[in-house]
């Protein structure tokens, strides 16, 4: 067995992990190799050194430090639950926004095209002599009504004295007839 | 699965709203995970804050708990997932060659007795060497890192780190393979002073 071949077995070899053939081949060649003896002496030790590699000592107050930190924990889930229908009306406000320019928007579509329907039928030819008659009698004024009563009146009175006159000459003409 | 054993029966029994049960499980293993958390991050602070949030995972899994593995199994792969995270988070430092890393206050005088370590006395523990193998380790690739830690440290076996880490032991006896041979050049230069 070459010292290559050992050099890759050599970790199986010190942890017991090769079959007997192989551990005597292992072990007859590191009896004349010093190149290996040294490897081997190397991994071993290597290994055995980790043991000086201690953890210090945990703090006294571990656990009810890490007790604190929980229930800290726990009492800010309860918080944000607690909290939890206000920050939905925060992200509710632009939706909210939204939705007011959205009816704005509408209500003033809504008007405008109102508008357009009340011209559509003041142009019409119908509606057109409803509307003049609808205006006189809303802007006629007790004035004119009393102006125009005066001079149906005084129509009246013209045609009575004319009735009149007309009576006066049958009468006159009676009596000189008679 | 065993239900009796005792870790998963706090469990179950901190699911049933006995918080007791949790506080209990936390002592149990507290050292555990913090000592895991430690070896691979390298940093006191942020292994202990680590620790925790370990802990708080496994306190919000409280509803979803289901005893499929040993309990310790699930414990780390908890650490073990949130190690890797922490890891990915971190930017990687660039450090001096010729700037001195220095320990943690009390890595040396406060050392905890691992009780599967054999523990060293405390004339023999040598603050450089324990600088050399920190660096070591932490040079390692973080997978090769973890099964290091969980099979030196933590004493798993193969079948438990396979678990761990989601991998065949096939898999894991490679990682740890390459390990050794990454360690044994790192530390080589120590062994020659």
């Amino acid at each position: 067995m070459d010292c290559h071949r050992v050099k890759k077995i050599l970790v199986p070899f010190l942890e017991g992990e090769l079959s007997e053939k192989l551990k005597a081949n292992v072990q007859a060649h590191l009896k004349v190799c010093v190149h290996c003896q040294k490897e081997r002496e190397l991994l071993s030790k290597s290994w055995q050194m980790l043991d000086s590699y201690v953890a210090p000592k945990l703090k006294d107050d571990f656990t009810p430090s890490l007790m604190r930190r929980i229930h800290s924990e726990q009492a800010k889930i309860i918080k944000v639950t607690y909290r939890l229908p206000q920050f939905s009306l925060q992200r509710l406000a632009p939706v909210l926004t939204l939705m007011l320019i959205m009816v704005l928007t509408f209500s003033l579509f809504w008007k405008e095209q109102i508008g357009k329907e009340k011209l559509a039928k003041v142009t019409s030819p119908v509606s057109r002599e409803a509307v003049t008659i609808t205006e006189a009698v809303t802007t006629i004024t007790d004035e004119e009504i009393i102006r125009d009563l005066d001079i149906y009146e005084n129509i009246e009175v013209l045609e009575n004295m004319e009735l009149a006159s007309e009576f006066d000459i049958v009468e006159g003409w009676e009596e000189t007839t008679s | 699965m065993d239900y009796f054993d005792e870790d998963i029966r706090l469990m179950l029994r901190f699911q049933d709203g006995e918080e007791s049960c949790f506080e209990q499980l936390v002592e149990r293993h507290k050292d555990r995970v913090f000592n895991l958390a430690y070896r691979f991050l390298g940093n006191y602070a942020e292994a202990e804050d680590l620790a925790q949030e370990i802990f708080m995972k496994i306190y919000r899994a409280k509803k979803t708990y289901r005893p499929k593995a040993k309990f310790t199994t699930w414990l780390y792969a908890i650490c073990k997932n949130t190690c890797l995270k922490e890891l990915r988070k971190k930017k990687p430092e660039i450090v001096s060659l010729h700037e001195r890393i220095e320990l943690q206050e009390d890595t040396v005088t406060h050392q905890i007795a691992d009780s599967h370590i054999p523990s060293p006395s405390v004339s023999t523990l040598n603050n450089e060497q324990t600088l050399v193998v920190k660096e070591a380790i932490d040079s390692l690739p973080a997978n090769q890192k973890m099964a290091v830690i969980l099979y030196r440290y933590d004493r798993l076996s193969y079948e438990e780190i396979a678990k761990v880490i989601g991998c065949s032991v096939k898999a894991v006896k490679s990682l740890l393979h390459r390990a050794k041979i990454n360690l044994k050049e790192k530390l080589a230069d120590y062994f020659k002073i």
